[in-house]
């Protein structure tokens, strides 16, 4: 419970620059004031305001957004947000600049890397950006531009439109692997139509929560995706953690209240 | 302009509603316009938009008309393809119409100047934009394609024709789709008065169609072959292409006319194209096997005999957003077997196990032979024998710690094969190796060949050996 106030929040962001300027010092890419975005998008001012507003932001270029320049299908843009350089970060967030609904998802990595690896539908070319809060309470941001042009002989899917979903909707396919130096990563594809609400007669519906738990229960990770995610979502997470031949439990829901709940082993 | 960037319509974003489309191309056509208003140069606009085509002369009433190895621009104005036309002494056919309008009408004209034959056949190789866009430009009633060409420019082609708007400017201006209302039909022909020859093949799309002049030996391999430029794949199917490849192989042909790329005199650009398609397919399917994330995959190397192919990385990572998802998702179901893996090349297929005794191993391939009712397979001891010649031979001994080979004989199978046809007892029997390696003999290996032929007899092959391989491996407890 901050106060707003715009001296308060220069004097933390401030703060937190001069932190991070001496603890990455070296490293070469210290965090920059907002004052001037990297991206140079139009829309970072209405951005800060919309996540950011009476909190704590700096540019940092230690999270890393790997995405295509050119996004071959503007509906299944790969994308993996990278915080893992910073330290204790207990919170992601994705948006896109210019998309009708701008922010795709939120990421609550707990046991898992700071890294997700999703895919998202851009309406055109955008800044496709990440924040991420550290325990000090500072949301760091990277991010890169997607153009949407695609290639000559490619179309953008319009999405399978087949009644498949409705037979095998919240279905998981996933799977473990080994990762080199420990632990597990986990990949995994959910059945879902993920619509956006902006199409003449369909509302949205789309999955808001997913959460990964061990075999005990504990839950160690959680994802709650918006309507920007593509159709049947993947994600592609890194736990460092888990033991070898351990099964993990997928559950959540979608904004209709159907359950997803499915356990995945290599 | 990077907003102003290309407009799906919102609900593109949504699969049943039926997006505007003659808004959304009329929005991109004024946004292109726009576009090439404040890019292009004055000494460009001078130009009015001259593809400056010069048809060069291959073979006797031969011409091909080389595009730039690049991909579509604002500067080339989409003149990145081959296309090419054949005079004969009744009429000229015409193969491909390139790009735009533009380019088609400045087609005709090269052919104009060329001879005053009238054009009897103008064909489409297949439905991708640079290949059929200048119709307009060409007699209707001489436009043909294979049927499943002019369905998919029925289906697809406004919004390539919007696309290409984006992509190349004004260049593109007036540019209509014309659908082929003509079926062609494959097979040995006299056209315009020439001996031709057209093949109904795909892979590269769903129908590629491939023109062979006999009289002077000339191949047009439509968009199956690449020369010095990296294949595109929006849509492949990669092992189809292939086949497609072994086809064109045993042409006898004294020139090659690529979709893209120069001119060629041998079949290095066919060995190419497949190089790369060889690659491509084993890198996608290994990454989704290793469970890698299409960002990663994105970063892999290109192998140093492949990276003087023009635009080979933009390429690569177009064809792992194509391709990628639908081998991911075969590992993610489980309808892959990630444990086995088959090369495209060699059609070897390997299983490999660590940590496992040979001995075992080829117990429970025997075992797993068995349980399928087959008579006890021959043994043959390759390492022992290899061992033995080493010293007469002069080849190096223990190329192997142990290798098998197990030789067996479903009497169902070859009865399939033998009634499909008598030549197939070549096929029989079958075989599958295990081999542990020298140094290391808990590294073992299953190896094996399944006969590569299309049939049901040769499916039921295939199902039957990548079953044992599977069986074995449960039975070491490595399923």
């Amino acid at each position: 419970m901050r106060p707003p106030g715009s001296t308060r929040r220069l004097l933390l962001a401030g703060i937190a620059s001069l932190l991070a300027c001496a603890t990455a010092a070296g490293a070469g890419t210290p965090p920059v004031s907002t004052a001037e975005d990297p991206l140079d998008s139009p829309r970072w001012g209405d951005m800060q305001k919309q996540f950011f507003d009476a909190q704590p932001v700096v540019f940092d270029a230690r999270i890393k957004v790997t995405g295509p320049a050119v996004a071959e299908d503007p509906l299944n843009v790969p994308i993996t947000a990278d915080a893992s350089a910073l330290p204790g970060v207990e919170e992601m967030i994705v948006f896109a600049d210019f998309n009708p609904i701008v922010k795709a998802l939120r990421f609550e990595p707990g046991a898992a890397r700071a890294s997700l690896g999703f895919r998202i539908k851009l309406q055109q070319s955008s800044p496709v950006r990440v924040a991420a809060r550290t325990a000090d309470g500072v949301w760091r941001v990277g991010g890169a531009w997607v153009t949407t042009t695609g290639g000559g002989c490619t179309l953008p899917s319009l999405g399978s439109g087949s009644p498949e979903w409705q037979d095998r909707l919240n279905e998981v396919n996933g799977r473990l692997w080994p990762r080199i130096g420990g632990g597990e990563r986990l990949r995994m594809r959910i059945i879902h139509p993920m619509d956006t609400g902006l199409a003449a007669g369909i509302p949205a519906f789309h999955i808001e929560d997913i959460s990964i738990a061990d075999e005990s229960g504990r839950v160690l990770s959680r994802i709650q995706p918006l309507e920007p995610v593509a159709e049947n979502p993947s994600f592609t997470l890194d736990f460092a953690e888990v033991a070898p031949g351990t099964r993990l439990q997928v559950s959540g829901r979608d904004n209709n209240g159907n359950r997803i709940d499915a356990w995945v082993t290599r | 302009m990077r907003s102003a960037a290309p407009a799906l319509p919102p609900h593109a974003l949504r699969s049943q509603a039926v997006p505007p489309q003659q808004l959304a191309r009329w929005l991109t056509r004024l946004l292109a316009f726009l576009l090439a208003l404040l890019t292009l140069t004055p000494a460009a606009r001078a130009e009015r938009f001259d593809y400056r085509l010069e048809p060069r002369q291959i073979a006797d009433g031969v011409y091909v008309l080389v595009g730039l190895k690049e991909d579509f621009s604002f500067a080339n104005g989409g003149n990145i393809v081959n296309t090419g036309f054949i005079v004969g002494p009744e009429g000229v056919i015409v193969i491909d119409t390139g790009a735009s309008r533009r380019y088609g009408e400045q087609m005709r004209a090269a052919i104009r100047r060329i001879t005053d034959r009238p054009v009897v056949l103008t064909l489409n190789t297949h439905h991708h934009p640079d290949h059929f866009l200048g119709n307009q430009a060409f007699p209707a009633d001489t436009l043909a394609a294979l049927p499943a060409t002019a369905a998919a420019i029925r289906s697809e082609g406004e919004a390539f024709n919007a696309n290409m708007y984006r992509l190349n400017g004004d260049w593109m201006r007036d540019t209509e789709v014309v659908v082929p209302t003509r079926t062609v039909t494959p097979g040995r022909q006299r056209i315009g008065g020439r001996d031709l020859e057209l093949l109904a093949l795909g892979g590269h799309t769903v129908a590629d169609l491939v023109v062979i002049d006999h009289d002077s030996g000339t191949v047009f391999a439509s968009d199956l072959v690449f020369n010095g430029r990296a294949p595109t794949t929006p849509h492949a199917d990669v092992a189809r292409w292939l086949g497609a490849l072994d086809t064109l192989q045993g042409l006898p042909a004294r020139r090659w006319v690529p979709g893209h790329g120069e001119v060629a005199t041998n079949t290095a650009a066919l060995q190419q194209t497949r190089d790369y398609l060889v690659w491509l397919e084993a890198t996608i399917r290994q990454g989704a096997d290793d469970g890698l994330d299409m960002t990663e995959l994105f970063a892999t190397p290109i192998p140093a005999r492949l990276r003087a192919l023009a635009l080979v990385e933009d390429e690569f990572r177009r064809s792992v957003a194509h391709l990628f998802p639908a081998a991911e998702q075969a590992v993610l179901e489980g309808s892959a077997t990630p444990d086995e893996t088959a090369d495209l090349a060699t059609g070897i297929h390997t299983r490999h196990f660590t940590d496992v005794d040979f001995a075992d191993l080829r117990d429970a391939l025997a075992e797993a032979i068995a349980e399928e009712g087959i008579s006890e397979p021959v043994v043959s001891h390759f390492s022992q024998m290899l061992d033995r010649t080493a010293a007469d031979l002069g080849h190096a001994r223990g190329l192997y710690a142990e290798a098998e080979i197990l030789t067996f004989c479903s009497a169902a199978v070859a009865a399939r094969l033998a009634t499909e046809a008598r030549e197939h007892i070549a096929l029989c029997p079958l075989s599958i190796a295990v081999h542990a390696q020298a140094g290391a003999s808990r590294e073992v290996r299953i190896a094996y060949r399944p006969p590569a032929i299309d049939t049901p007899g040769g499916k039921a092959a295939r199902e039957l050996m990548a079953r044992i391989a599977a069986r074995a491996a449960a039975l070491v407890g490595r399923d």
